[in-house]
């Protein structure tokens, strides 16, 4: 009895001393309160500074000419006409970077890339000569005055046929080298095999488990596209010898060594500045060639250059996200229990291996694979490639390929379930990590620091009702109506990391921290990280205040200068809380200390007998025998104790001792319209928990966000290339940036479970949500194509892509409700262990190039000799083509032609080099091939034609016409679609001028109108929407 | 962007007479296609002739069996005219289904027919309404306007003035967007009108298209069921990673049965 009273009271005053903890927060904008974000009053009054807004005196603008090819080599550039026009301060080639060793810059995952084509390009739009000029027009124009000369080679598109014998080979560069950073290199295009765990005892687990399934997934290749592009304002001072490069970067200390390494400029010499950044998610972790060559212009000329992307370059080069191909298996009882795990990846890095990982971790992170499942054993492994496609491979909101790993093993537990039989919540209750498992060790090396799994999914199933969303699917499904829950229950690592096992380029991946408080007791804090969006200049305030009971309101936080800003890794991988946000805890802490000393001092007492008051120091057990920080602040600067410095300051550099596991549980529930193929997302739940909640409503905000590009990415986003290499959809014409008109509302809910090992107990949250939507919007889609037999279709599940799915299985028709057979699952063995070859993806990157062939008869009403006569001559035959002349003759048979296009507002102008091959009398048979490149430089055709005069007697004839044309470039990427519809066009007008020509020799009415029509010409090509793509990419909203 | 001269006439023979004057002027109106082409550096007109201060150009009348609206008229002034509202419900709520609102409260329904987008969503309402597009020198017929990929009737330095809509008995469009661009991957304008039921098609070909089988069906039973059956050729229409032929065919089937449900 007495015990039972003593409990109730003792809740009672953790109730009181919670909401006096609550009302102290929120007095201060402390920690947990919904503080308002500082730096919002500037971004919505339009006060931001962004790099773009910097203005310097004398500044110069740089512009790139980018190579239209995949893959080519060299074989001259020529830049006296851009040279000659006035405003043009200079052209840069690898050739003028060369003497400075500058061609050539090494990335973050120990490969080295190109910084202009040295001798061949990689991947279309690759950077090749950079214009420097008065203003950003005159630039452009120049970059279309630099004459460049390619060879075309084989590209290498689909990773699959990368390491085939015989493969062309991308990095000339590496010929010889049999070992890569990170091992031995088994082909002329393999970069690295990454693998981890116990590859025989998992076989054996696989050949004894009663039951084992296997599939293959693809992950796209995906960009961040930020909302603001890459670009830099660099400014070299001759005199000082210094250089400041103001620059859109995640991680402004690094950049700096990179740049003091590069340039051998003494790095306190070297000044970066960070400023506002308009969105990261990865995109802006590493060095790009504009950077370098923008510093490199500003040191030759002695004036500040700007260089700044346009949403096609900043989509089209640098770093993408993903592009994972995976063979994922699992092995298990027959109820259900995972007893082992097999993954298997095929990485298409691009031309270079320029992935912003930590050092030793060629895969990132990837071995987080067993996701928030007790698996006991486990194998995975990736083989990363080169390829002609845009370098890169970075985290798009997330921890270094924790989200392709996220994806894997979330899938694989649904493909299992399905395959059993199973509920999917019912085999994630069965398979989590227990509670009391923590801290947790993973078969693939991890060590898990805290988690509360089954609580989660159990929270939101209540929430959300899952066996009512069950049923209400059982019922819909009989009328024929599609509906599909999705459920993840992931667990992410972020913070990277511990120096023992994380660096970057060498330097530890901790995290810094520099406070200094004014005698008058505001604050300024300065970290090594940079928020581009977080909200840091918030929350790391709100830390502040409530480790110094100081109001938030009082504190500055600065980030991004290195000048001022102390050493730090930067911010990505949601590791800004989990490292500098420690760091700053303690950094508090140590002034704290200090404080404590000097309210000893003040109050006359021991600083044994005071206790922290929340704002200040008490004697204990005498509460109002206090001081407060202000009052300590003061006297830091007039009167501190005996022997000790004045002032109050502290920094420190954090090397945390673990990773943080935040995890969720999401639940999520679409419609989907079977004739259409749209999917309506029409509930989504999302349960975080990221430790100590620093504050709700930011991380509210970050897990919308996160949720809103998980929602792009599992329902729309991709960058598909070519056979050729050209990329396609680079542009918000093609590349899905959804709106708040199709982002679905989001309901956000979450459980505490506290860091053991962060000083205030905090994870990272930043990413969780874009980790753990993708999975939970993918397995929404597959559970509801489940109930038809389909085990697992490939993002983004776009309209389209479902429709075909739904159209395969005779869905997509009326009458309403279609008799659909229940499914019944199958029971195949999985076949062997996929060894990287064998894996296999469904959606190949590729499909043929940007080509076709035409073939058409032409019945003409002249002799067959009379047309001959005309298809022998290369001018006439010319002539008749719309836009086209011969410039000059060149050889017996080669000949310079010009051809103009004018398609809607369009205008482009290709000049190239025209041979005769072979003029065939007996058969009457011209063969010609043509190749050029528009005139500014961004576009390249070739085209082969065989045309043949077939007699048909009296009097009559056919033209027999075969053509093949091949588009590489701007064009290509964008207009290319639309290549046969326009080539039909062109060459029906083309016949139509031929007829004339032919008449016009005849006599009579006809041949006197053909004789007036040859006279004008054909008919000009304004109409011919070759590019109507090109005209819609323009939209590119920057 | 090139560098170009620029001139805002007042009238309609002014602009024509500045876009006489030069062989690679062009009319600018809202620009939300233009400026996008000379953005990206693809189109290079010597001399940009601005439509913007034509008065006579803006504007909406209604005379109870038409409906006339200048052609530099922006999106948004339709969708949210009452009067357009109330005589072609179709025709307001097309209007307003045009890209957002920034675009909507700049880009003009001139530009956008005299642009003929393959995907644009007014030429599915100039077709299926049977519309009458009057220039500065003559009026042209829909069904004679539409030629090809970005292709009309017009003439270098014709200038479109308004476009006639007769009022029709009833009538609704239906767009299915592209998840990327938002404009049209497939859009159905179906109307009876005085002169039978038109059905035009947007989006899935090189121009705005009518389907004669589908009106032939509607015009004896204007029924989604009586057009269930009546597939278009996928043959003819647009293939790109956002669609294939195919799917379009089949969208422009599901959305016209829509557009019957939905007609009032
Ligand atoms: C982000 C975005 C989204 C869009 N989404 C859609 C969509 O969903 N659906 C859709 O239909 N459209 C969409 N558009 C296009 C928009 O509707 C444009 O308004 C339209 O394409 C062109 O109109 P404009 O007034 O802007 O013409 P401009 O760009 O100024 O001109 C276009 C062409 O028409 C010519 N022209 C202009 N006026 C006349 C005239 N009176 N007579 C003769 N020629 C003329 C010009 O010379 C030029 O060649 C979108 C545009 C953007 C930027």
């Amino acid at each position: 009895m007495a015990s039972d009273i003593e409990e109730v009271e003792s809740t009672e005053s953790t109730e009181s001393a919670e909401s006096e903890a609550r009302e102290l927060a929120d007095r201060l904008g402390g920690v947990g309160c919904r503080r308002k974000r500082t730096e919002d009053a500037r971004f919505i009054q339009g006060k931001g500074n962004y790099v773009d807004d910097i203005q310097m005196p004398g500044m110069v603008y740089g512009d790139f000419v980018r190579s239209p090819h995949a893959h080519a080599r060299i074989k001259s550039i020529n830049k006296d006409k851009a040279l000659a026009t006035p405003g043009v301060h200079a052209v840069l080639t690898a050739e003028d970077l060369e003497p400075l060793g500058l061609h050539w810059m090494p990335t973050l995952a120990g490969d080295k890339q190109m910084v202009l084509a040295d001798g061949k390009v990689c991947f279309q739009n690759q950077e090749v000569a950079m214009v420097i000029a008065d203003d950003r027009y005159l630039a452009a124009d120049a970059t279309e005055l630099v004459e460049v000369e390619y060879e075309e080679l084989d590209p290498v598109v689909d990773p699959h046929q990368s390491m085939a014998e015989g493969a062309p080979v991308i990095r000339d560069d590496l010929a010889g080298v049999d070992e890569g950073a990170h091992g031995k290199r088994i082909h002329h295009n393999h970069i690295f095999t990454w693998d981890v765990g116990d590859a025989d005892a998992t076989d054996k687990v696989f050949s004894e488990a009663a039951v084992t399934v296997k599939q293959d997934m693809l992950y796209p290749r995906v960009h961040p596209c930020p909302l603001e592009t890459c670009g830099c304002v660099a400014s070299f001072d001759k005199v000082k010898g210094e250089l400041t490069v103001h620059l859109t970067s995640q991680a402004p200390h690094v950049v700096r060594t990179v740049f003091s390494t590069l340039s051998g400029i003494p790095e306190s010499k070297v000044h970066i500045n960070a400023p506002d950044i308009g969105g990261g998610f990865g995109n802006k972790v590493g060095v790009y060639p504009g950077y370098v060559v923008a510093t490199v212009a500003s040191i030759v000329l002695g004036r500040p250059v700007k260089w700044i992307e346009d949403r096609i370059e900043n989509l089209s080069t640098t770093a993408f996200a993903r592009d994972y191909h995976m063979t994922g298996e699992l092995a298990a009882t027959e109820d259900g229990k995972i007893l082992g795990l097999r993954a298997n990846v095929l990485a298409d890095h691009g031309a270079f291996d320029s992935c912003a990982d930590p050092s030793k971790w060629p895969a990132g992170f990837f071995n987080i694979c067993t996701g928030s499942y007790d698996i006991k054993t486990a194998y995975a492994r990736v083989d990363g490639v080169y390829t002609n496609k845009a370098p890169g491979g970075v985290a798009y909101r997330c921890s270094f390929r924790v989200t392709e790993a996220c994806y894997i093993i979330e899938r694989m537990i649904d493909v299992l379930a399905e395959h059993l039989g199973m509920d999917k919540a019912e085999i994630r209750l069965k398979n989590f990590i227990q509670p009391e498992q923590f801290p947790y060790q993973s078969a693939l090396g991890w060590e898990y620091d805290s988690g509360d799994y089954p609580r989660a999914l159990k929270q939101v199933m209540e929430a959300c009702d899952y066996d009512g969303l069950r049923r209400e699917q059982k019922e819909k499904r009989e009328r024929g109506e599609i509906m599909g829950i999705g459920l993840c229950t992931f667990t992410e690592i972020v913070g990277a990391g511990p120096s023992r096992n994380c660096d970057i380029l060498g330097v530890g991946m901790f995290d810094s921290a520099e406070i200094r408080v004014h005698p008058t007791g505001s604050v300024i804090a300065r970290m090594g990280t940079k928020t581009q969006g977080q909200g840091h200049e918030t929350t790391y305030g709100q830390i502040i205040a409530t480790e110094l009971g100081l109001p938030s309101e009082n504190i500055i936080i600065e980030e991004g200068n290195t000048d001022t800003a102390p050493y730090g890794l930067g911010t990505y991988g949601s590791r800004s809380t989990p490292v500098a946000g420690a760091a700053t805890a303690q950094a508090a802490r140590k002034i704290r200390d200090k404080a404590r000393k000097i309210a000893a001092h003040l109050m006359e007492v021991s600083e044994d007998d005071l206790e922290w008051s929340g704002e200040g120091f008490r004697v204990k057990g005498v509460p109002d025998q206090s001081t407060d920080m202000p009052t300590i602040a003061w006297a830091a600067y007039n009167n501190v104790p005996e022997g000790m410095e004045p002032g109050l300051e502290a920094v420190d550099y954090y090397d945390p001792p673990n990773m943080t596991f935040p995890f969720g549980a999401y639940l999520c529930v679409v419609d989907i319209d079977r004739y259409t193929g749209e999917t309506t997302i029409r509930r989504f739940y999302a349960l975080d928990d990221c430790g100590t909640r620093i504050n709700p409503m930011v991380i509210e905000g970050q897990v919308h966000g996160g949720l809103c590009e998980a929602f792009a990415v599992a329902m729309g986003q991709e960058l598909p290339f070519d056979g050729a290499g050209n990329i396609q959809g680079a542009s918000l014409m093609d590349y899905f940036l959804p709106t708040m008109v199709e982002t679905p509302r989001w309901e956000t809910d979450h459980t505490i479970t506290p860091s053991p090992h962060h000083p205030i107990g905090a994870k990272g949250v930043g990413e969780s949500s874009h980790v753990g939507g993708i999975p939970c919007f993918s397995n929404a889609i597959n559970d509801a194509m489940n109930q038809f037999g389909v085990s697992h279709v490939n993002m983004p599940h776009n309209a389209f892509r479902v429709w075909r799915t739904l159209h395969e299985l005779e869905l997509d028709q009326r009458p309403e409700a279609a008799n659909v057979e229940p499914y019944q699952p199958t029971r195949e063995a999985a076949p062997e262990s996929g060894s990287p070859a064998s894996v296999q993806s469904p959606d190949k990157a590729s499909g043929k190039g940007t080509e076709i062939t035409i073939e058409r008869n032409y019945p003409l009403d002249v002799p067959a000799d009379d047309a001959w006569e005309i298809l022998q001559d290369i001018e006439k035959v010319t002539a008749c083509m719309p836009g086209a002349s011969i410039v000059e003759q060149t050889g017996d048979t080669t000949y310079v032609g010009e051809m103009k296009l004018k398609v809607g507002p369009v205008t482009s102008a290709f000049k190239g080099d025209i041979e005769v091959l072979g003029v065939d009398p007996e058969n009457k048979e011209l063969r010609m091939t043509g190749s050029g490149g528009d005139s500014k430089g961004s576009s390249s055709a070739s085209m082969s034609l065989t045309a043949r005069i077939e007699d048909k007697g009296a009097g009559r004839c056919e033209l027999v016409g075969s053509t093949r044309i091949e588009l590489k470039g701007k064009l290509a990427s964008f207009g290319g679609r639309m290549l046969e519809n326009v080539s039909d066009r062109m060459l029906q007008q083309f016949v139509d001028s031929f007829r004339d020509r032919v008449a016009a020799g005849g006599e009579g009415e006809q041949a006197e109108e053909a004789r007036r029509r040859v006279e004008e010409g054909p008919k000009s090509m304004n109409a011919l929407a070759m590019v109507w793509q090109v005209i819609k990419s323009l939209f590119g909203r920057k | 962007m090139y560098a170009f001269g620029y001139h805002r006439p007042t009238t309609i023979d002014e602009a024509v007479t500045l876009l006489g004057q030069s062989e690679d002027a062009s009319a600018i109106a809202g620009g939300q296609t233009l400026l996008q082409s000379l953005k990206q550096r693809l189109a290079q007109p010597g001399e940009l002739v601005d439509l913007g201060a034509i008065k006579e150009l803006s504007g909406i009348a209604v005379d109870g069996r038409t409906v006339v609206i200048g052609a530099l008229t922006k999106h948004n002034e339709v969708a949210l005219s009452s009067e357009v509202r109330k005589a072609v419900p179709a025709l307001a709520d097309l209007a307003g289904a045009i890209g957002d609102h920034q675009v909507r409260n700049v880009g003009t329904i001139g530009g956008s027919v005299a642009n003929s987008d393959p995907a644009a969503d007014y030429p599915a309402a100039v077709l299926g309404l049977g519309a009458t597009v009057e220039t500065n020198q003559r009026r042209i017929a829909a069904d004679d306007f539409f030629i090809d990929l970005f292709e009309t009737a017009l003439e270098p330095g014709e200038l479109i003035k308004a476009i006639h809509f007769p009022v029709p008995k009833r009538a609704a469009y239906v767009k299915f967007a592209q998840p990327a661009s938002r404009y049209a991957l497939a859009g159905v304008m179906v109307a009876e009108t005085g002169d039978g039921v038109r059905l035009a098609v947007t989006g899935a070909g090189a121009c705005a298209f009518r389907v004669p089988a589908m009106e032939q069906a509607l015009a004896g039973d204007f029924s989604a069921d009586a057009i269930k059956g009546v597939q278009v050729d996928a043959d003819e229409l647009n293939d790109d990673i956002h669609g294939t032929p195919a799917y379009r065919a089949h969208l422009v089937n599901v959305l016209a049965r829509r557009a019957v449900e939905a007609a009032r």
